[in-house]
């Protein structure tokens, strides 16, 4: 799942369900099932991912989706309260809008 | 996830812009991880270097150890992960004790270090030190879970948990405390004198450490203070800004 790959194609419900995988990867199955990540999950108040999760999610989306998007930029134009506050829709939204 | 097996444990090491020819390394401090860096400070410096970031052993995704906090085995970590990504020569910054690392770094080893940053280092000799850096009341009160924070829900039972695993494995059951504690002489030590690196000291104008501050800027003979609004938390603070007074400082503007 980590393979830089071309994903020119994905649908926003295929992205949701790609980010969901990410998410319990980092997290662990054993805390986490995917019922209870939802499209406007908050990272730290509704998935109670702390920053270093935080990165390892970055990770996997920049790993995956490679030159595509440039989720590092994204990031560091968001303050930090933003990024403590950012749910799983935005960043759908912003995958979605460097793919069309 | 990048990680690199170095003096017999696995490192999280984390890089941006590798195409750069210039390096930047970034040293967080204790009970912190590269995560204060990653999101504004990194981004922001890799725009034109090529920036390294690692977790302390015990610290973020790195691996566990109940030794090896001293000052020379951290810098023997560093020296072993930067050799085996190549890197032979660096600008280094430093937060905290990640600031005494450096600084450490830079005497052990300063052929390799081509320019330091020290954020907010405290002086390892004053006794109350770790008291004005870490707030062990706080960790303690996560760690039992009677913190007004956890309370507002802003930290959930899952993260709790594993506050408390981490406070418990680094300060009841590796020498971390001990080790930070023997360096109380290193600002003593006259090696630093002997830092002729073109050094930029950066400090938060309400910080406890503001003595370290003009202690290390007696000591270095190339080193300029700076000091932001802000107290000793200042690069979670403002990133920004000191991200900004880090790339001047490279560019030879300050």
């Amino acid at each position: 799942m980590d393979q830089i790959t071309k994903q020119t194609e994905l649908s926003k419900d295929e992205i949701f369900v790609l980010l969901r995988t990410f998410i319990i990867d980092v997290i662990g199955e054993e805390f986490i099932e995917a019922s209870e990540i939802q499209l406007n999950s908050s990272f730290t108040r509704d998935l109670d991912m702390d920053s270093i999760e935080m990165v390892a999610f970055s990770e996997k989306v920049k790993n995956y989706f490679g030159d595509e998007i440039d989720f590092t930029a994204w990031l560091s134009g968001l303050d930090l309260d933003q990024i403590i506050e950012l749910n799983l829709s935005e960043i759908v939204n912003f995958i979605e809008s460097c793919l069309s | 996830m990048p990680f690199i097996k170095a003096n017999g444990i696995e490192f999280h090491v984390q890089e941006m812009n590798r195409g750069a020819d210039k390096i930047i390394v970034l040293i967080h401090g204790m009970f912190a991880n590269l995560s204060m860096y990653y999101f504004k400070i990194a981004p922001q410096l890799a725009k034109h270097y090529h920036v390294v970031m690692y977790d302390f052993r015990s610290h973020g995704m790195s691996q566990k150890a109940k030794t090896g906090f001293d000052l020379i085995s951290l810098t023997d970590d560093l020296v072993s992960i930067l050799d085996q990504l190549n890197v032979k020569s660096f600008y280094l910054a430093g937060y905290s004790y990640g600031a005494i690392v450096a600084l450490k770094m830079t005497t052990r080893f300063p052929e390799k270090v081509n320019e330091l940053i020290v954020i907010e280092a405290p002086d390892p000799g004053v006794t109350d030190v770790l008291e004005q850096t870490i707030d062990f009341q706080q960790l303690a009160e996560y760690a039992h879970g009677d913190n007004a924070v956890s309370e507002q829900k802003l930290i959930g039972k899952r993260q709790l948990e594993k506050y408390k695993r981490s406070f418990t494995q680094l300060m009841d059951e590796s020498s971390a405390k001990q080790d930070m504690f023997d360096q109380k002489d290193f600002f003593k030590n006259n090696l630093i004198d002997r830092i002729n690196q073109r050094t930029l000291l950066l400090y938060g104008l309400s910080s406890d450490c503001k003595d370290a501050c003009n202690e290390l800027y007696d000591k270095i003979p190339n080193s300029s203070a700076l000091f932001l609004d802000g107290d000793h938390r200042l690069p979670i603070q403002h990133p920004d800004k000191v991200a900004e007074e880090i790339e001047k400082f490279l560019l030879h503007e300050l």
